[in-house]
């Protein structure tokens, strides 16, 4: 399966529904990050973070579909790789919007950035991807 | 290990120590389920033009046996770190390093090897990379490598 070719710089974007405190139990049970500071508002709001925070891994998890939708999931998954920080909480309820900046998209390679920032245009979190050639 | 809480801190962590291998099964009803909470709208431009989807998303992808692949992020469990060590409360996710190596597929059986890749203290706060090599038990192959830093509670 081949890739469609992208011209770069290519800035692409995608929104992210709220995310509710249900997700973010189901989430943590599935995979293990089920820490009072995601799934217990009591607990959470008597900590420094004042409240439940998003999982950072259910905030960056959509990255797989979008990464999948620009280069094909086969490429993507043989051959991706990410970089990512977290910078800031993500309350339940907040939705965001992941900004994909391509700058290089070639058969041998493809790299940039992206970044997964709140309504409000504050970011969350950052990162860079690289994919080498198509497996 | 601490004597009066049974959990694992920073000093009881040591640089290079590998655990045993944590090993897995991801279902049909786990992928089900990591879709019920990670949802994304369409790709479009940033002035709102629909992106064609002339490759075949995640969503459509099959190999010819017509299953889909899994996504990374339900590879890369805490349920090894939380079997390998007693987590305090209070740990925070710093940085997350994903190196994808092959597709993994529902039903496969895998195997994570949990490894203490290194310790620093930096501006009084105790960070601890974790590093996860995911393979599949079948024929070996890599499937994913995970270098998780995290900042530890004390």
């Amino acid at each position: 399966m081949t890739t469609t070719a992208l011209p770069a710089p290519t800035v692409l974007v995608a929104d992210i529904p709220p995310i509710s405190q249900d997700q973010i139990n189901r989430f943590g049970a599935l995979l293990g990050t089920h820490g009072k500071i995601h799934t217990d508002p009591e607990f959470a709001r008597n900590t420094p973070l004042k409240g439940v925070i998003v999982q950072g891994m259910l905030v960056l998890a959509p990255i797989h579909e979008v990464m999948s939708r620009i280069f094909g999931p086969e490429r993507w998954l043989a051959n991706g790789r990410i970089e990512t920080k977290i910078i800031a909480y993500t309350r339940p309820g907040e939705a965001g919007r992941i900004t994909v900046e391509i700058e290089r998209s070639d058969a041998a390679e493809a790299s940039g950035s992206f970044t997964i920032a709140k309504a409000n245009g504050d970011s969350v979190l950052v990162g860079t991807f690289r994919l080498g050639g198509a497996a | 290990m601490s004597v009066t809480t049974g959990h694992t801190y920073y000093d009881d962590l040591v640089e290079g120590h590998a655990f045993p291998p944590y090993q897995w099964t991801v279902t049909d009803a786990d992928v089900a389920e990591l879709e019920a909470c990670v949802v994304v709208g369409p790709l479009r431009t940033p002035d709102g033009t629909a992106v064609p989807t002339a490759v075949p998303t995640a969503e459509t992808a099959t190999e010819t046996a017509g299953r889909k692949p899994l996504s990374p992020f339900m590879l890369n469990t805490f349920k090894a770190m939380r079997v390998a060590i007693s987590m305090p409360d209070g740990l925070l996710h710093a940085r997350e390093t994903l190196e994808l190596h092959a597709p993994a597929y529902p039903g496969d059986r895998l195997s994570l090897t949990l490894r203490v890749k290194s310790k620093h203290i930096k501006n009084d706060k105790k960070f601890v990379l974790m590093e996860h090599e995911i393979t599949r038990v079948d024929d070996q192959r890599p499937i994913m490598t995970v270098d998780r830093l995290i900042v530890w509670v004390k």
